[in-house]
């Protein structure tokens, strides 16, 4: 899904100029980063003093001020690498869109720049609870009234595995899934909601080494075929109401033929 | 996301948009360096207005407060003033040689030019340099 560019026309053509929308991203770039730093540093469960993170990357104090400067130019990689790691956190550094840059730029308040330091039993929690979540969490889309009906149940939250799975998901069902909102995949078939269960969930399962989960080769040919069930389905209920809106078949009575005693000859009609 | 702030700029008597005109007179690198200082300060909330991308000022500049940045190793020093809880009114462009304003008068100008826009509040109007 596309986000809607945040600048104006008038913005965008104001910034035409190579010369000056460089100076304005060199200075986003280096404010957003001084007061990242800063916002981390300050963040609650932290409150740290320049020379405490200091200590933690490793860094004197004022190098750390320096970094907390935007006006200070000649910040390295390395540098920010080791004060990412004082915070235990990853460093993220990518040439992107345009479109991409401008949002992330367009969030720069301590409370969007706080992030949580790597921690080994909170991620493992969230792991367990997005597969628990994946196992009580359902969306149905029953098919209506004729031929096989085909339900379909989607798991909850994992980012972990979701993107993938969602990817996945969207590839084979064109649904249009949130792609942090799937963790695991079921698909039901039956009459109606719930009924025949057959299910592919817990195909990412819990797994502590972190390991990609994926469909199998037998897992997305079968919501191949339930996929093209549901069309097929949905084709024959379009084709009965067609019919249906045909008033000769309104009533199906009305098709028999009239017995012989009830015709009325020419002769008497006249 | 739209700024939270909105940013005014005053107007002298003789129409001239004098924020403007001092960013049309401008270097590239001064310009490009206002406009994301503006935008940035935009998006934060009040608590968050402090250094080193704004101060408050003293002494004989009482009333004023002051955007920082540097462009071409010139300490440019917008100034202005609040309106409500949302709207940031520039009212000169200075910047500092040391310790010294640029032009020397600078507050004094900025105090005189935020009391016309107190008796007068058309003598400002929406800073017509786009944000966002």
């Amino acid at each position: 899904m596309t986000s809607p560019f945040p600048w104006s026309e008038a913005l965008i053509r104001d910034l035409a100029d190579k010369e000056e929308r460089e100076a304005f991203v060199a200075d986003q770039v280096r404010t957003r980063i001084a007061l990242q730093i800063r916002a981390l540093r300050e963040q609650p469960g932290r409150g740290w003093s320049q020379t405490e993170l200091g200590n933690r990357a490793g860094k004197p104090q004022p190098v750390i001020s320096r970094l907390e400067d935007p006006e200070y130019g000649k910040v390295t990689l390395q540098t920010l690498l080791e004060a990412a790691a004082g915070f235990e956190l990853p460093l993220l550094v990518e040439i992107v869109e345009w479109e991409e840059w401008a949002i992330r730029m367009s969030r720069v308040s301590a409370a969007d720049l706080h992030r949580r330091s790597y921690d080994v039993e909170l991620l493992i929690a969230e792991v367990q609870a997005s597969v628990e979540a994946a196992r009580q969490i359902s969306i149905a889309a029953v098919a209506p009234n004729y031929g096989t009906a085909v339900s379909i149940g989607i798991g909850g939250a994992g980012p972990v595995y979701g993107g993938i799975l969602s990817q996945a998901y969207n590839t084979y069902l064109d649904r249009d899934i949130p792609s942090n909102a799937l963790n695991a995949l079921s698909v039901y078939r039956g009459g109606q909601w719930g009924g025949n269960a057959m299910s592919l969930g817990n195909i990412a399962g819990p797994s502590p080494s972190f390991a990609q989960a994926v469909l199998t080769h037998d897992q997305s040919q079968e919501i191949v075929r339930l996929r093209n069930a549901l069309t097929e389905s949905e084709r024959e209920n379009a084709t009965l109401r067609a019919k249906l809106a045909d008033a000769s078949l309104e009533n199906p009575l009305d098709q028999r033929p009239v017995p012989p005693a009830f015709m009325i000859s020419p002769h008497e009609a006249v | 996301m739209p700024l939270r702030w909105t940013f005014r700029s005053y107007v002298a008597p003789d129409g001239t948009d004098v924020i403007q005109d001092w960013f049309n007179h401008e270097t590239k690198q001064a310009r490009g360096k206002f406009r994301s200082k503006l935008r940035i300060l935009g998006q934060l909330p009040f608590a968050e207005w402090r250094r080193p991308l704004f101060d408050t000022l003293a002494d004989e500049c009482t009333g004023l407060w002051e955007i920082r940045f540097d462009a071409n190793h010139v300490p440019w020093r917008p100034l202005g003033f609040f309106q409500g809880l949302d709207t940031f009114t520039l009212v000169i462009c200075a910047s500092k040689d040391e310790h010294n304003w640029i032009p020397p008068n600078a507050c004094t100008l900025g105090l005189a030019r935020k009391a016309e826009i107190l008796i007068n509040p058309a003598r400002c109007h929406d800073l017509p340099i786009p944000l966002e």
